[in-house]
């Protein structure tokens, strides 16, 4: 039933039916019709055309990679699937018979289940009520909520080493453990098609592998899942088969056999681009005066202290499980929070004169920036503009006699969304832009102050691929500019491709730091675990 | 299940155990014969309006989304004044038939509240407001004076006791926390708890939040109806524009046992300590003898300063953005 | 004559941003003009404008406070100091303007004790408001004996008198007064930072503190400009009254906050402006206005005011479905 829509010359790809003739290596489907099946879906917002015509279908048993930039119209047609908005036009279908998924309920009424973006949790319940939330009757009896306790305690074991308490205010939880949360409570009500909207954005390694093997094993049983993910890796070691969508359209379907990730990257952008990247190794300026150092910082309590010095260029690495302590670090060189021992210093490039770092407010002012993780809660101002939000910190510079003259701030604007490479749209409300767009606002904003050290917490989290790429080199280009970088990031091949050095954190300390070419996957992730390989060249701590 | 309870009780309820135990120490050492018999049900009378208009304002905000329930004060008021001028006037002095028409017509009135704000998308605050101005508006146009004629079974609740010292209005009350307990028990709070802690979480796990939230307000309105009773009971008589003033003590009361404004955290023994808490530092202005105008002024610096008292933030939580965070 | 134009288009990009409002306005008009005799006269819009204009002044610093998420209760006391303040130290021979000054102070004061402890100990601003506006309402009515007290200085009766001009404008100087501090205060929230700061704050508390531009002194000035406001408001209802009363200011405890909402403005912070706020306050008064010219009791006008209220705001300032805020 596939349809090919918007066919493109450049993507000579196999196009594959995902009807009765479709055969998926070791785990063919005998089915005839397709588990699930949405076809010629479209949804309009007033003008703009989220959705025009997506079309997929996932058989029992199956994976399929739903692939699109961002505003290829994925979201929509999640939120389509899950209940959430009701398509203008298009069917969809369950064992061949059509569903009218009105309201959320329905869809999981029909076995759909879907875990959204964004984690959404009620922060105020326990850990089993909020898996257990909309689940099953209102009406509990004792002997029930022990099942239920005991089946949110198993599905949480199954995910996580160390997973949550029951009895935890979920709210209370690290932003890892309540993705863990709402993952489990997508398991728990046995689907018949998950559907996963960018769920291990916030996992680690360890608990996504976990993850990745229960879905395996759902899947196995007969049910069947689509699953989104702007991480290539994920993708090709997950999906059976790729679905992608572009300007809200379906324009092609590519079985795993066939499907390469350069493939793959022209068929979500339509263009010949975009070759994996492998950077050259940079001559890393060793002879220019450190911008900034931290001495002997400790984590926190009872975790060894951590040496930092960073040189006007560099861009190094944060690594580490969710937890470690590299967020804590990267917060105290930002004045977020008060180190429990040691110092965080910025040092003159003139003078060598170091001045500490007191507070946010401080470091600012001395030319620190700091991008937040969680761009919703922390990063924008959702219903103020795109100008106000690339404008606040900087708005005195526009002000004449305590007027904001908003022309210049537009100009600045438009500067700046050249430098980052974004469409300058002032006027449209933050909160309408795409994650990516999103984090080019924040850091056009944070680069109008000239920083000389950048410290970014995970910039690319929730960013699509072109948008990635497009910020890497937005993030060499300053280094080469002499900005300082220091970069958390969760994904491994940012890692290996963009940093300089890695420093990789385990139980609050930094247990290793490994130069650029020093290192390779293994090495990386097994020094996650606190493991050192002793076959690699160790350190690069100069 | 132990740790939950242990979680519940940890701070706010604690402390106003505390305040509540020194005022009460404080109104006996100034007033001695504070403990006689007929001065505990008189106070009773005096504390049940109050008491029950907190717990009323309670699930509305519970519920969330900037839930407030701005009209318990005029239903309440509404109550007593149908009891007189509509019921007794046209014969029904049963008890039996009076109070479920009470509690019903609170309901009623919890139900249009409930209706506009979880299907009109209303903001709390706006529909309930009007519903304010209907309900004081409309006691005057139904009882323009305030007058006698409750029926009997208010003079039961109001002067009779358990033994001498458990005077009959804690039933109400009591009533109120038996019937909270069940619901909690039958897992139907815990559906309003996640809806007022993210509405979006709820609704898209399959929560129906409009019906919660519906639910929700209702019940605030039985609860309304109960505090109209006893309100009946306390003055014997009908006045349209007695009711008014509860609503903000209510708001008061429940702010101040801790319950977060913003929905979502809390329970019901914090408001009701809280109403406690108000009508013991109204108590003890009042057996002072402090001037009746200093009273306000009083009363609102100990209001401010227990708040403050009691607001000491969580440990170890997560500053959680919460748009509407004064409200 | 570019310069008039440029104007004029952005005037009228922004009242698209309130057709609804306007038509509301309209429509109330065109009803009390055909139901109630005399209701479109010179002299009835003339008072209405008055009547709007104290309603718009108080109104103006609730819609500060709710811009910042919060909102204040402390309002009608306020202006009841405002009121009984000026007119005491009126009778008592004080000269103007060192009165004026001086409830301006207080309220000021007022105001900002309410924004900081709000944002010191994070309590919920309906609650603090309401306590303060109880101690501050008290010691008013120490200080007059709850009795009538004082006298509004002539001038002051003047400028409130809904038959006065200003200059060539057949419109009373209270009225212009609170024309040109709401054009001020919306010029402020727009174009100055520390009204994109308010705006940050309001929507984004956290991201703001992130972007240096939050924290307790947004909200502390917020609240001291809502208290300024009210105090001025009680000030020029003086010169309505002619003499200091304790509870003028009781009738604006939910009508400052039902201005702000009938303009739809949204009560969640961040959202909202100070055009529509003196909206909903022409429209309040004009409903209430009608009302009175149905010759409805006091307590039925308020029943149907109530209603009217839901009705308006349910016609345009509904939120948005569930659906699409996720």
């Amino acid at each position: 039933m596939t349809r090919h829509v918007g066919h493109q010359e450049n993507t000579p790809l196999p196009q594959r039916c995902a009807g009765p003739s479709f055969e998926k290596g070791e785990e063919s489907v005998a089915g005839q019709t397709p588990l699930f099946e949405a076809a010629g879906v479209a949804k309009s917002f007033g003008a703009t055309k989220a959705l025009v015509d997506a079309s997929l279908s996932v058989s029992a048993g199956e994976i399929v990679a739903l692939l699109g930039e961002n505003g290829s119209g994925k979201s929509t047609l999640v939120k389509t699937l899950s209940g959430v908005l009701r398509p203008d036009r298009g069917t969809v279908r369950m064992d061949g018979r059509p569903l009218a998924l009105r309201t959320p309920r329905a869809a999981l009424r029909s076995g759909i289940v879907t875990v959204f973006q964004e984690i959404l949790t009620a922060p105020d319940l326990s850990v089993a009520d909020n898996l257990w939330l909309g689940h099953g009757s209102a009406f509990t009896t004792r002997s029930e909520q022990m099942r239920r306790r005991a089946e949110a305690e198993r599905i949480l074991s199954v995910l996580a080493p160390d997973p949550p308490p029951l009895e935890a205010e979920t709210g209370e939880l690290d932003l890892m453990q309540q993705q863990v949360c709402v993952i489990a409570r997508g398991l728990l009500r046995r689907p018949r098609l998950l559907v996963l909207d960018e769920v291990t954005s916030t996992l680690d390694v360890t608990i996504r592998d976990r993850f990745f093997a229960e879905l395996r094993r759902r899947c196995a049983q007969g049910a069947g899942a689509l699953f989104i993910s702007h991480r290539m890796d994920e993708v090709l070691t997950l999906a059976h088969r790729f679905v992608a969508l572009r300007s809200g359209e379906t324009v092609g379907t590519v079985d795993r056999r066939e499907a390469t990730a350069g493939r793959l990257v022209r068929l979500i952008s339509g263009e010949q681009a975009a070759e994996q990247r492998t950077r050259a190794a940079r001559t890393r300026p060793t002879t220019t005066a450190p911008v900034l150092r931290a001495r002997r910082v400790v984590v926190r309590p009872g975790a060894e202290p951590v040496e930092l010095t960073v040189r006007p260029g560099e861009i190094v690495g944060l690594a580490g499980l969710e937890g470690h302590g590299q967020d804590e670090f990267l917060r105290i060189l930002a004045g977020l929070r008060p180190p429990t021992a040691g110092e965080v210093h910025l040092l003159d490039q003139d003078t060598a004169s170091a001045v500490a770092v007191r507070s946010y407010r401080s470091a600012v002012r001395l030319g620190m920036a700091y991008v937040p993780r969680d761009r919703k809660a922390e990063g924008i101002t959702d219903v103020l503009s795109s100008l106000d939000n690339f404008s606040l910190p900087t708005l005195r510079r526009d002000a004449v006699g305590g007027a904001v003259r908003p022309r210049r701030t537009r100009r600045r604007f438009t500067t700046l969304a050249g430098t980052v490479n974004l469409e300058p749209r002032p006027a449209i409300p933050a909160g309408r832009l795409s994650g990516g767009n999103q984090q080019k606002v924040i850091l056009a904003r944070w680069l109008a102050t000239a920083p000389r050290v950048l410290l970014l917490n995970d910039p690319t989290r929730g960013v699509d691929l072109r948008t990635k790429h497009e910020l890497y080199d937005l993030f060499e280009g300053l280094t080469a500019d002499g900005t300082a970088i220091v970069m958390l990031s969760t994904e491994v091949e940012e890692h290996l491709h963009l940093m300089d050095r890695v420093l990789v954190f385990h139980s609050g300390s930094c247990v290793q730091e490994l130069a650029h070419g020093e290192t390779d996957r293994e090495a990386l992730i097994a020094a996650y675990f606190g493991q050192r390989q002793e076959t690699l060249v160790q350190g690069g701590s100069q | 299940m132990n740790q939950r309870y242990v979680h519940a009780l940890r701070a706010p309820v604690a402390r106003l155990w505390v305040m509540a135990a020194a005022l009460v120490v404080a109104n006996a050492v100034i007033a001695p014969d504070l403990l006689h018999g007929t001065r505990v049900t008189a106070m009773a009378n005096l504390l049940a309006p109050l008491a029950l208009a907190a717990l009323a304002g309670v699930p509305s905000v519970l519920s969330g989304g900037g839930g407030l329930d701005l009209s318990v004060g005029p239903a309440l008021g509404f109550v007593n004044v149908v009891t007189v001028a509509v019921l007794a006037e046209h014969g029904i002095l049963s008890a039996w038939l009076g109070i479920p028409l009470c509690v019903l017509l609170g309901a009623l009135v919890g139900a249009v509240n409930g209706l506009l704000v979880a299907y009109g998308r209303l903001q709390p605050i706006v529909a309930t407001l009007g519903t304010f101005l209907v309900l004081s508006g409309l006691a005057l146009v139904v009882l323009p004076q305030p007058r006698g004629g409750a029926p009997r079974w208010a003079s039961f609740l109001a002067d009779g006791s358990l033994g001498g010292y458990l005077p009959h209005i804690l039933i109400l009350p009591a009533g109120v926390l038996v019937l909270w307990a069940g619901l909690r028990r039958l897992g139907l709070v815990r559906l309003v708890t996640a809806v007022g802690s993210d509405q979006r979480a709820a609704y898209t796990s399959g929560v129906h939040v409009p019906v919660v939230r519906l639910g929700a307000y209702t019940l605030g309105g039985v609860f309304a109806g109960l505090a109209g009773i006893a309100l009946t009971a306390l003055t014997d008589s009908a006045d349209p524009t007695a009711g008014k003033q509860y609503t903000l003590m209510a708001i008061a009361a429940v702010a101040l046992g801790g319950n977060a404004l913003s929905g979502g955290r809390g329970g019901m023994l914090g408001p009701l300590l809280g109403a406690v808490v108000l009508f013991l530092i109204q108590l003890l202005l009042s057996s002072a003898q402090v001037s009746s105008l200093w009273i306000q002024v009083v009363y609102g610096v100990i209001l401010l300063v227990a708040l403050c008292l009691n607001s000491a933030p969580r440990s170890g939580r997560r500053p959680r953005v919460t748009a509407a965070q004064g409200v | 004559m570019r310069r008039v134009h440029r104007w004029s288009t952005r005037l009228q990009g922004r009242l698209a941003s309130g057709p609804a409002q306007i038509l509301a306005i309209v429509a109330v008009f065109l009803i009390g003009r055909s139901a109630v005799v005399g209701y479109s006269d010179w002299t009835s819009i003339r008072a209405m404008a008055v009547l709007a204009a104290f309603l718009g002044i108080a109104a103006m610093g609730q819609t500060l406070v709710v811009l910042v998420g919060g909102i204040d209760l402390s309002v009608p006391a306020l202006i009841g100091a405002g009121n009984v303040m000026t007119a005491k130290l009126t009778g008592q021979g004080m000269a103007s303007p060192v009165v004026i000054v001086l409830v301006l102070v207080a309220g000021f004061a007022v105001g900002a004790l309410n924004g900081y402890v709000t944002s010191r100990w994070n309590v919920p601003a309906l609650v603090v408001t309401l306590a303060t506006g109880s101690v501050v309402g008290g010691i008013v009515l120490l200080w007059t004996d709850a009795t009538l007290t004082g006298s509004a200085p002539s001038w002051l009766t003047r400028f409130t008198s809904s038959s006065a001009t200003t200059g060539p404008l057949p419109l009373a100087p209270v009225v212009v007064v609170w024309l040109v501090l709401a054009a001020a205060a919306e010029f402020v929230l727009r174009r100055t930072t520390a009204g994109r700061k308010l705006y940050a704050q309001g929507v984004n508390p956290r991201a703001a503190r992130l972007m240096l531009v939050g924290g307790r002194s947004v909200n502390t000035l917020a609240f001291a400009c809502s208290g300024t406001l009210a105090a001025l408001a009680g000030t020029l209802l003086t010169g309505f009254t002619g003499a200091g009363l304790f509870d003028v200011g009781a009738p604006y405890l939910f009508s400052a906050v039902a201005a702000v909402v009938m303009g739809g403005n949204s009560l969640l912070g961040g959202r909202g402006d100070m055009l529509r706020c003196a909206l909903g306050a022409v429209i309040l008064t004009e409903l209430t206005t009608l009302l009175v010219g149905f010759s409805l009791s006091a307590a039925a006008q308020q029943a149907v005011l109530g209603a009217l209220i839901v009705i308006v705001v349910a016609s345009y300032g509904r939120d948005q479905p569930l659906g699409s805020q996720i």
